[in-house]
């Protein structure tokens, strides 16, 4: 054991059911919080299955109907991001710590800093294979500026779970059926298609690899890294951690209400990236009329009271006379020009619910 | 008299955990002592009912802190959570500032 390192319980509990999966992961946090469970590295594999972030609406980035026929579950996720494909051909891992203990240990004060730290880790190992990898952005790591790994934070109170993916021999023929990720975001990133956007670790590789040994080195690298010192592996739970898993097991996770909420009818969101950026409209409509509205995103706004007056005037208006509203207001051309783009999008969408 | 109501969000885990109940808790008691207060509790993952406020969206991140608190569309930070005294003092001073400084 290295001097003053911290001293962190290894899980692997084999648990590859994805409802129950994430019962133990909110389980843990919850217990971390409360001084109830150590401080614990979780290793995690799955059998097939597909997450969406704890804000997405499932629709709009999987497949349903492909996953249904497939027998592949979805599952949302109690952490925020995107939706991902997981399969055997990859690992997780999630990191449970009470924020002052380890950012006292690591001499940090940002969670946002822990994302460089374990990613110079996954990039150590990726180095470790010969393999050359980097940080992209906040939480990717990528090889050849494909993604190979992504991670992503959950804060409860005192509490932090810093949660990586990794890549390794994963059927992205199967993640593209199952994912429809948004337009928008790929072409923010320079990028068409999924395939275009990850790699598996043994395509950079040029050979097989068991995940045992990738995992392996990464908790060689983590403990060095960041100075812990694990225990020997853990594949059960405490007491208190099965009870409060079962729990969230049967109230949440396995419930399809968790996985797909039933959303007020009458209220709608669309998000669409128009010439002068990207623009987010939340309307409640009822007896085809628009009752409550807003506009956000980031973009030009124009004159500030001239988009009050209009969004003030569409108030209790059928679409029809919205348009004619937008039309005849003094904003500009390509500001009406967007607007109206947005405004048909919303109708598409209100005609394919209804 | 004005019906315009100044918003208190929380976002809350769900189910809640104690500590989000003592928040719930303490500002329903808020809003019971003052009818120009609106609370919208918001629990992680479950689809919301009402327009948040703008303060409130710009904060959707990859990082999800549980809880957060929002007053007038301002994030009050996580050391005030607790201390009831912080927070109607918060409370107060926007609520002062008048309703035409209330965001929807």
């Amino acid at each position: 054991m290295q001097s003053n390192s911290l001293v962190v319980r290894l899980l692997k509990d084999n648990i590859r059911d994805s409802y129950k999966h994430f019962a133990v992961e909110e389980s843990i946090l919850r217990l971390v919080d409360e001084d109830k469970s150590p401080m614990t590295l979780r290793i995690r594999k799955y059998n097939s299955s597909v997450w969406i972030g704890v804000n997405q609406l499932v629709e709009e980035d999987v497949d349903v109907e492909y996953c249904e026929k497939m027998n592949i579950p979805i599952v949302r996720r109690p952490n925020p991001g995107g939706a991902v494909y997981q399969d055997e051909g990859s690992f997780c891992f999630s990191f449970f710590f009470k924020i002052d203990e380890l950012f006292q240990h690591l001499n940090i004060d940002d969670p946002s800093l822990l994302y460089q730290l374990i990613g110079k880790v996954i990039i150590d190992t990726c180095q470790e294979f010969g393999v050359k990898a980097e940080l992209s952005g906040r939480n990717d790591v990528t090889i050849g500026g494909r993604k190979v790994y992504g991670s992503a934070q959950l804060q409860l109170y005192n509490a932090l779970v810093h949660s990586g993916t990794f890549l390794v021999k994963t059927n992205i023929e199967q993640m593209t059926k199952t994912l429809r990720p948004s337009k928008l975001k790929f072409s923010d990133k320079g990028f068409t298609n999924i395939r275009d956007r990850v790699i598996n670790f043994t395509e950079a590789l040029n050979r097989d690899i068991e995940l045992d040994d990738i995992i392996n080195i990464l908790l060689n690298k983590m403990a060095k890294n960041l100075n812990l010192t694990f225990s020997k592996i853990n594949q059960s739970f405490t007491k208190e951690e099965n009870k409060l898993i079962e729990a969230l097991y049967k109230t949440k996770y396995s419930r399809k209400e968790w996985t797909f909420p039933k959303i007020p009818k009458s209220e709608f969101k669309i998000i669409s990236k128009t010439k002068i950026g990207i623009m987010d409209l939340t309307l409640t409509f009822d007896e085809d009329k628009i009752r409550t509205i807003n506009l956000s995103g980031d973009y030009l706004i124009p004159e500030d009271t001239s988009l009050k007056n209009l969004l003030s005037k569409v108030i209790n208006k059928s679409i029809d006379e919205t348009y004619r509203i937008i039309n005849q207001s003094d904003l500009s051309t390509n500001y009406k020009e967007c607007l109206i783009e947005l405004f048909n999008k919303f109708q598409r969408k209100y005609q394919n619910e209804y | 008299m004005s019906t315009k109501k100044m918003r208190l969000e929380l976002l809350l885990a769900g189910p809640p955990t104690k500590k989000c109940l003592f928040l719930k808790n303490t500002f329903e008691g808020f809003v019971r002592n003052n009818p120009q207060l609106q609370l919208n509790i918001y629990y992680a993952g479950s689809a919301i009912s009402v327009p948040t406020t703008k303060g409130y969206r710009q904060t959707l991140d990859k990082r999800i802190v549980i809880p957060m608190v929002f007053i007038n569309g301002t994030p009050i930070p996580k050391e005030y959570h607790m201390d009831i005294e912080a927070l109607q003092s918060f409370i107060n001073e926007e609520f002062n500032k008048g309703e035409n400084e209330w965001h929807d």
